[in-house]
C-alpha cells in the first residue's frame, strides 16, 4: 500500500510525462514537422517510453516491497534528471514548428550538412530571437547525455545519426537566402578539434605574448580570449571552404551593417580582424595567375571583384587595432597581435582541414558556378548547369555564389521586365529577388531529392 | 506550329545564341516519361504550394473599387511531396507548377489537363495561354467537378503544356510580365483595363435607378 505522499509524488510526475507524451504526439502529426525532426519525436517517445516504465516498477516497487524514503526519492530524482533533458530536446523540435524557417531553405541547407559531415549529418532549422545565429550539436549535447541517464533503466535506440544540428536564424532576417551563408561558419564550430588548433597555434602560458603578462589572472583571461577568439576565425575560414566567396560577402553585409569594425568581445574578435584573415585566405585560394604588371589575377566575378576590392584596403594590417569592447584594451591588443601572428599557421591548418571534408567548395566549382549568373539575368533560376546533353545539378553554395555576385551588381537590370510596383522601392526589389533566390534553392532542393529517391528506388 | 515533345527536349538542352531565343523548362525531373518521343507537348508536375480561398472572411470579390478591401482571401498551404492535398467536390484552389518555364520571343505555350486526370474530374487549367517573354512556374487552377475527393500529390503530372511558335516574334524589348518569383500571380487586376470604362456604366445604371426611385416617389 502506498502513503498518500508517495501516491502524490508519482500522480505528479505520471501526469507530466503524460503531458509531454501528448505534446510529442501532437508534433508528430503535425504537417510541418520533418523527417530529421520526426527522428527525434520517435527517440523521445521511446526515452519517455523507458522512464514511464521506470516510474511503473518504482511504483510497484514501492507497492509490494520495503522501500525506505530516502531510496524511493533517489529513484524519483534520477528519473527528473532525464525527464529535463528529454523536454529541453523536444524544444528544439517544437521550435521548427512554432518559428519556423523558409521551407525552401531546409532542404538545400540539409544537403549542406551532408556534403560536410556526411549522410549521417541532420539539420534542424529554426528562427531564432535576436540578430545572431545560434548552432547546438544535439547528438554531443543531448541525446548521448539522455542515452547516458537512461542505461541503467535499459537501452533505448537512439536516432541513426552522428551529427544532429539544431540551427536558428536570427528571426528579422529568417527568410533571406543570400545573409544565411553565414550558417556555414557555425558549422565551422563543429568541424575544428578545438584541442589540436590551440596546440598548432601556440596557445600556451610559456609562449609570447602570453608569457609577457604580468600576473596570472591576465595571463588566464589573455589565454582564453586568444583561444575564442581563434575558434571564430577558424570558423570563418571553413565556411569559406563550404560556400566560396558567397561567405565572405555576407560577413561582409550582415557584420559591416550590425558591428563596429574594432569592438571586440571577450568571445568575439573585431570584425576587421575577421575580415582581414578570411580575405587573405580566399585571395590565396582564388588566385588563377598573374597579369603583365605582376599583380595576382582573381577568379571573382566582375561584381564581386569590386566589393572586395572595395574592401580589401579597409582590413588590411596595418588598420588592425581595438576600440571600445568590454575587453580590457591591453589584453585585447595582445591577443589581437598574436593571432594576426599566428595568421599564417591558421590559414596552413584551413587548407589541411578543407582536404579532410568531402565535397567542400573550391575555385573550379566557383568558376563554373559564374555561368549561371546569365541564368539570373534572364529570369531563370539556376537550377542546372547550361551545358549541352543532360543537365547537371547546381549545388546550394553554387546558387548562393551566383545570386551574390548578380545582386552586388545591383537590380536594376532585375527590376527592368517587372510590374512597377515591385521595382518602386528598393526594399519591395530586393525581396522580389530573394523571393528568387528561394525558389531557385526550392527547385534545386526538390530536384536532387527526387533523384537520389529514384535512384534508390 | 506545335512543337514535338522531341523538339522541346532538343531545345531546352542547347546553348541558346542570344538571351531573347533562350528557352528552358527547368527542373525537368524525367525527361522520358515528361516528354514522350512522338508526343507534341510536355507534362508538368504538380508543385508544393496551393492558395486556397477563404470563404468565410469576404462577401464577394469586387474588382471594380480601384482599391478593393485589404482582406486576404486565400490561405497559401505548403505540401511536400510525398504528402498530398486533398481536393473536394467542386473545390477551387490554385497550385503551381514545379517546372519553371522561360519562353523566348517567338514562342508561346498554352497549358492543358490531362485526361487521366479529367476523367476523375480533375479540371487542371482555365487560364491557359503563356506569351511571350513569360518567365516563371505555371499558375494552375484546380477544380474538381467530380463527386468524390481526389488527393493531389505533389510530383504527380497533372496538365501537359504545348508549345508553338509565334510568326512574327514579339519585340526584343521585353514586356512587363507577370512573373512569378513567388510562384503565385501577384493580386490580379482582371479589370485593369476596363475598369473607367465598366465604372461610367455602373455610375450611369446608379443614376438612373435614383432617377427612377425619385420618379415613383413623387408620383
Amino acid at each position: 500500500m502506498l502513503s498518500r505522499l508517495r501516491e502524490q509524488k508519482l500522480r505528479a510526475i505520471e501526469e507530466r510525462y503524460d503531458a509531454v507524451s501528448a505534446t510529442i504526439a501532437a508534433l508528430l502529426k503535425h504537417p510541418q514537422v520533418t523527417v530529421p525532426a520526426a527522428a527525434i519525436l520517435q527517440f523521445l517517445e521511446r526515452s519517455l517510453a523507458a522512464l514511464q516504465n521506470r516510474i511503473g516498477d518504482v511504483r510497484a516497487q514501492a507497492q509490494f516491497s520495503v522501500m525506505h524514503d530516502r531510496e524511493f526519492d533517489n529513484a524519483l530524482l534520477r528519473s527528473r534528471r532525464v525527464f529535463d533533458k528529454l523536454v529541453v530536446l523536444m524544444d528544439h523540435v517544437a521550435k521548427t514548428v512554432t518559428f519556423p524557417a523558409p521551407p525552401e531553405l531546409r532542404e538545400s541547407l540539409r544537403s549542406v550538412v551532408k556534403g560536410i559531415f556526411g549522410s549521417g549529418g541532420e539539420l534542424l532549422l529554426h528562427s531564432e530571437p535576436g540578430i545572431n545565429y545560434t548552432i547546438v550539436e544535439l547528438r554531443d549535447a543531448q541525446i548521448e547525455t539522455i542515452l547516458e541517464a537512461l542505461s541503467p533503466f535499459g537501452r533505448v535506440k537512439p536516432p541513426d545519426v552522428d551529427r544532429f544540428f539544431s540551427v536558428g536564424l536570427p528571426s528579422a532576417e529568417y527568410d533571406q537566402a543570400l545573409v544565411h551563408c553565414i550558417i556555414a561558419h557555425e558549422f565551422g564550430h563543429h568541424a575544428w578539434d578545438w584541442r589540436i588548433l590551440s596546440k598548432f597555434l601556440e596557445l600556451r602560458p610559456d609562449v609570447e605574448p602570453f608569457s609577457n603578462f604580468d600576473n596570472s589572472d591576465e595571463q588566464v583571461l589573455g589565454l582564453a580570449i586568444a583561444g575564442e577568439w581563434a575558434t571564430e576565425i577558424a570558423a570563418d575560414l571553413f565556411a569559406l571552404y563550404v560556400f566560396g566567396p558567397a561567405y565572405t560577402c555576407a560577413a561582409i553585409h550582415y557584420a559591416s551593417a550590425l558591428t563596429a569594425l574594432d569592438e571586440p568581445t571577450t568571445t568575439h574578435p573585431p570584425i576587421r580582424l575577421r575580415l582581414h584573415v578570411l580575405l587573405d585566405l580566399m585571395d590565396e585560394a582564388y588566385t588563377i595567375g598573374q597579369n603583365e604588371n605582376g599583380e595576382r589575377e582573381f577568379a571573382y566575378g566582375q561584381h564581386m571583384s569590386d566589393f572586395f576590392g572595395m574592401w580589401r584596403p579597409t582590413v588590411e594590417s596595418k588598420r588592425l587595432g581595438v576600440a571600445g569592447g568590454n575587453v580590457p584594451k591591453g589584453i585585447a591588443t595582445a591577443v589581437l597581435d598574436a593571432l594576426v601572428t599566428r595568421a599564417p599557421r591558421l590559414r596552413a591548418m584551413a587548407r589541411r582541414l578543407a582536404t579532410t571534408y568531402g565535397a567542400l567548395y573550391d575555385v573550379q566549382q566557383y568558376t563554373r558556378d559564374l555561368t549561371l549568373v546569365r541564368c539570373i539575368g534572364n529570369y531563370i533560376p539556376p537550377v542546372q548547369y547550361l551545358q549541352e546533353g543532360n543537365p547537371q545539378l547546381t549545388t546550394t553554395a553554387g546558387i548562393l555564389n551566383a545570386s551574390w555576385e548578380y545582386f552586388l551588381g545591383g537590380l536594376e537590370e532585375f527590376g527592368r521586365a517587372l510590374p512597377s510596383e515591385l521595382t518602386a522601392d528598393r526594399h519591395r526589389l530586393s525581396q522580389v529577388f530573394n523571393e528568387f533566390v528561394l525558389k531557385t534553392l526550392e527547385l534545386n532542393g526538390l530536384a536532387a531529392r527526387w533523384w537520389a529517391t529514384r535512384k534508390d528506388s | 506550329m506545335i512543337l514535338s515533345a522531341d523538339r522541346i527536349r532538343e531545345m531546352v538542352q542547347r546553348k541558346p545564341d542570344s538571351d531573347d531565343d533562350w528557352f528552358t523548362i527547368t527542373p525537368v525531373l524525367d525527361w522520358r516519361t515528361q516528354a514522350k518521343s512522338g508526343t507534341s507537348s510536355i507534362n508538368v508536375r504538380l508543385g508544393t504550394r496551393f492558395r486556397v480561398p477563404r470563404r468565410a472572411r469576404l462577401e464577394a470579390l469586387d474588382h471594380l473599387p480601384a482599391a478593393p478591401a485589404e482582406v486576404s482571401y486565400a490561405d497559401d498551404v505548403r505540401v511536400d511531396v510525398g504528402d498530398y492535398f486533398v481536393l473536394h467536390p467542386r473545390q477551387f484552389v490554385i497550385g503551381e507548377t514545379i517546372e519553371w518555364v522561360r519562353f523566348p520571343r517567338n514562342m508561346a505555350g498554352f497549358v492543358s489537363g490531362r485526361s487521366s486526370w479529367g476523367r476523375e474530374g480533375l479540371i487542371v487549367a482555365t487560364a491557359v495561354v503563356i506569351h511571350p517573354f513569360y518567365a516563371g512556374v505555371l499558375a494552375l487552377e484546380l477544380t474538381n467537378l467530380g463527386e468524390v475527393p481526389v488527393k493531389l500529390y505533389p510530383g504527380a503530372q497533372v496538365a501537359q503544356l504545348f508549345i508553338h511558335e509565334v510568326d512574327a516574334p514579339a519585340a526584343v524589348q521585353m514586356p512587363i510580365s507577370m512573373f512569378m518569383a513567388s510562384a503565385f500571380p501577384r493580386d490580379p487586376d482582371p479589370l485593369k483595363y476596363d475598369r473607367h470604362v465598366i465604372t461610367r456604366f455602373r455610375l450611369d445604371l446608379l443614376s438612373a435607378q435614383r432617377q427612377k426611385r425619385a420618379t415613383s416617389s413623387s408620383i
